[in-house]
């Protein structure tokens, strides 16, 4: 695959990797979400953790290194990167991406 | 570096100014679950910062008494939420109320003065520190402490796990504007062994919801090898500039007994997360004007210490819920969204926090 960057967003927890996104745009979503998939959503809150502990990176819309995704990113040791504005709407269900926790890009 | 205890009044402001600039800088853009601070506290805060400030403005020593009952991590949130500087430049510029730039000035070194004489050093966490303990209460808890070596990824992972649950489980308790109410993480303290973060949960079961929540308290203090790089900032976030799981060597966790293995820190992690699952959705259940009176009994509960030190109920007093009565969703409305890209989220706070002018 080619990956070229298709976003930036605000470095907030660093690692690469590759995997498929998985859309969440409210908790009635988190179901949907399995093991290794890459959450995108606008932004996170503690409705969202299950689907977080799944996740192997997280991208959100919204967001700073103090955010929700960002504390919870670190702690479990997954890449994450915020503040992209508009991951939820460039990304799509079952898209292959690199998310580049130290740069803040998202390749694709 | 600076000394305290040897910054006028204004350095001291300025110093306030410049770790809300980073703190608020470091949040980004975004709306806050389940409400933005605006959102909940328009309707009230200058009720509140009004009845806090009256009785800085009958008997200042009393008063100092008063803040030193409270957490100083709440007196730093009540500097940036509704019931601090904005509740009374409201009450100021809407409700005509006489506080003059002076009054609030020395209102404001008040509250942060009883912030720093209970810490360590490093007051406004500029230096990326949350100093509760000195050198020598660090020496003695890790002395009197039993600290089992983290040695498996298994149980690192676990403890990591434990750490994502009980905070996201104050989150949902606290909303996450208010959750300084049910969490403290301080340090890095330099150790022998290491570098020393304690993450501490002494409320996870207020009168405000109906939680039974057997764990109330917790205590989660973690060494870490050496090289480790943990800073806190002013609101008391944690930023590591690398993953930190792997880098876990020495733990102590408790809630009313020490946890020690895998199965008995699983098995809180699993008991917090359907408190967090439920609680969660018992929030997000509710109805927006459910969503501000809930607030408003956190934001006081906050304050809780204060108020029973002079005697009296800490619910929020019935004017209170006869604003928000009668402002209905106003304020839910027009604060949905941020107002500030996050470029500007950080000189926007600066400015709305300076006791002396008149911008909110």
């Amino acid at each position: 695959m080619s990956e070229k960057k298709v976003l930036q967003g605000i470095t907030a927890s660093p690692g690469v990797t590759k995997g498929k996104v998985k859309i969440i745009l409210g908790p009635s979503e988190v179901g949907k979400m399995e093991k290794g998939d890459i959450l995108v959503t606008a932004m996170t809150n503690p409705l969202f953790v299950p689907a977080m502990e799944k996740a192997a990176a997280i991208v959100t819309d919204e967001g700073g290194i103090t955010c929700h995704a960002a504390i919870v990113s670190r702690e479990l040791g997954i890449p994450c990167v915020v503040g992209t504005k508009r991951a939820t709407k460039v990304l799509g269900d079952g898209m292959e991406i690199v998310v580049d926790g130290k740069s803040g890009e998202i390749l694709g | 570096m600076f000394e305290y205890s040897k910054l006028t009044d204004d350095e001291k402001i300025e110093k306030f100014l410049q770790a809300i600039q980073v703190a608020f800088s470091g949040m980004g853009e975004g709306e806050f679950w389940p409400a933005n601070a605006p959102q909940i506290e328009a309707s009230f805060s200058d009720i509140l910062a009004v009845s806090i400030f009256e009785k800085f403005k009958g008997d200042k020593e009393k008063f100092k008494k008063a803040l030193d009952r409270v957490e100083p991590e709440v007196l730093k949130a009540l500097l940036y939420l509704g019931g601090g500087i904005i509740g009374l430049k409201v009450a100021r510029i809407y409700e005509d109320y006489e506080i003059s730039i002076e009054e609030l000035k020395d209102f404001v070194v008040c509250i942060l003065d009883s912030v720093a004489k209970r810490r360590k050093g490093d007051e406004f966490c500029l230096g990326g520190k949350n100093l509760v303990l000195s050198s020598e209460e660090v020496k003695r808890l890790i002395k009197k402490t039993k600290w089992p070596a983290a040695k498996e990824l298994e149980l690192k992972k676990a403890i990591a796990g434990l750490n994502v649950t009980a905070e996201s489980l104050t989150w949902a308790i606290f909303y996450d504007i208010y959750r300084y109410a049910g969490m403290l993480i301080h340090g890095p303290y330099q150790v022998s062994r290491g570098i020393l973060l304690c993450r501490e949960f002494p409320d996870l079961n207020p009168p405000i919801w109906n939680l039974q929540n057997r764990c109330p308290k917790l205590k989660v203090h973690l060494i870490y090898e050496e090289g480790v790089e943990i800073k806190i900032d002013f609101l008391n976030h944690q930023i590591y500039e690398v993953p930190i799981v792997d880098s876990l060597r020495f733990y102590s966790i408790a809630t009313d007994k020490p946890l020690k293995t895998l199965k008995e820190i699983g098995e809180l992690d699993n008991y917090y997360s359907r408190l967090r699952q439920e609680q969660a959705e018992r929030v997000g259940g509710l109805k927006p004007l459910e969503i501000i009176k809930k607030g408003a009994k956190i934001h006081y509960y906050m304050l809780k210490d204060f108020f029973e030190f002079y005697g009296e109920d800490w619910w929020p007093p019935k004017e209170v819920y006869e604003r928000i009565g009668r402002m209905g969703l106003k304020y839910w409305k027009r604060y949905r969204r941020p107002r500030h890209p996050h470029q500007e989220k950080g000189l926007w706070a600066r400015k709305v926090f300076d006791p002396r002018n008149n911008f909110i």
